[in-house]
């Protein structure tokens, strides 16, 4: 099940510098969402002191320049942008990376590599966006779903 | 962790069959907040039933009758539960169930083990949204 809402005008800025990452989160947010990205923290800064506020910023930490825990800093401290959720979304595991960014005021933090639903449904869910569902086919699936200690880990 | 102010005091209800997971988060947030704590999915709609208003209930997935799943599943339909944050804490690592909690309306999915400043930092957040 891949249901996704119709274009809203919310709009997102995605931080990365990876090209193939911001063409990936562009296809699985721009159907809902108006999406921007930028390579750099500095041109994400540029970007939020120039142009509309976006609804929510997404930002890698391994940023050229300066990192994302810079950005956020920068932004959560900033006035005029700290009402700008922040969700943090990286490759790195270590739990006091997660940790620093929940303190300096993320919203969430996603690992990479992470599923495409679960980042489109904890961006809705930071939008405060309900999406729609048919409890029938839920029911379904819950039946479905091993949930049990022996179930296989991917 | 006692660095760790708590936004306001709150009503958690936790949904565990472990003892040891109960008492972990009896331990951690008790100091602060009232925690009322429940071995099943079934004894926690009991508790619910008669006291419709926690800011949060954490729940674990796998447990014994109705699992955690299910009783998300009955909380997110229930109106008068509707202003009540989820938090799934499982060892559930297949990403099709944190989907799954989070299609059902789980407001965050925190996988076990967790780092307990982790957990503080992520029930601040869902407190924080609560009005």
């Amino acid at each position: 099940m891949m249901e996704r809402l119709p274009k809203t005008d919310q709009n997102i800025l995605v931080v990365d510098d990876s090209q193939i990452m911001r063409l990936f989160m562009k296809k699985i947010l721009s159907q809902s969402f108006e999406v921007q990205t930028v390579d750099s923290a500095v041109s994400a800064l540029e970007s939020l002191y120039t142009m509309e506020e976006p609804s929510l910023v997404i930002s890698d930490i391994n940023l050229p320049e300066m990192n994302g825990f810079d950005l956020l800093k920068k932004i959560k401290t900033d006035n005029s942008l700290c009402k700008v959720p922040v969700m943090i979304v990286s490759g790195e595991k270590d739990s006091s990376s997660r940790i620093k960014c929940l303190e300096l005021g993320a919203v969430d933090y996603v690992l990479k590599p992470f599923n495409p639903r679960e980042l489109y449904l904890r961006v809705c869910h930071h939008l405060n966006i309900n999406l729609k569902r048919s409890s029938q086919s839920d029911d379904q699936e819950i039946n479905s779903l091993n949930i049990n200690r022996f179930t296989s880990y991917e | 962790m006692s660095d760790y102010k708590l936004q306001k005091n709150a009503t958690i209800l936790v949904v565990d069959d472990s003892p040891m997971m109960r008492m972990f988060l009896m331990k951690m947030f008790s100091e602060t907040h009232e925690v009322e704590l429940k071995n099943s999915a079934v004894e926690a709609l009991e508790w619910l039933y008669l006291n419709p208003e926690p800011e949060l209930i954490i729940t674990d997935l796998n447990m014994e009758g109705m699992n955690g799943l299910q009783l998300l599943q009955k909380i997110k339909q229930d109106e008068n539960l509707k202003e009540a944050k989820v938090m799934v804490i499982s060892g559930e690592k297949q990403s099709q169930t944190r989907i799954k909690s989070l299609e059902l309306g789980a407001d965050d999915y925190l996988l076990k083990p967790f780092n307990p400043q982790e957990l503080y930092l992520r029930v601040n957040k869902l407190l924080e949204k609560v009005a």
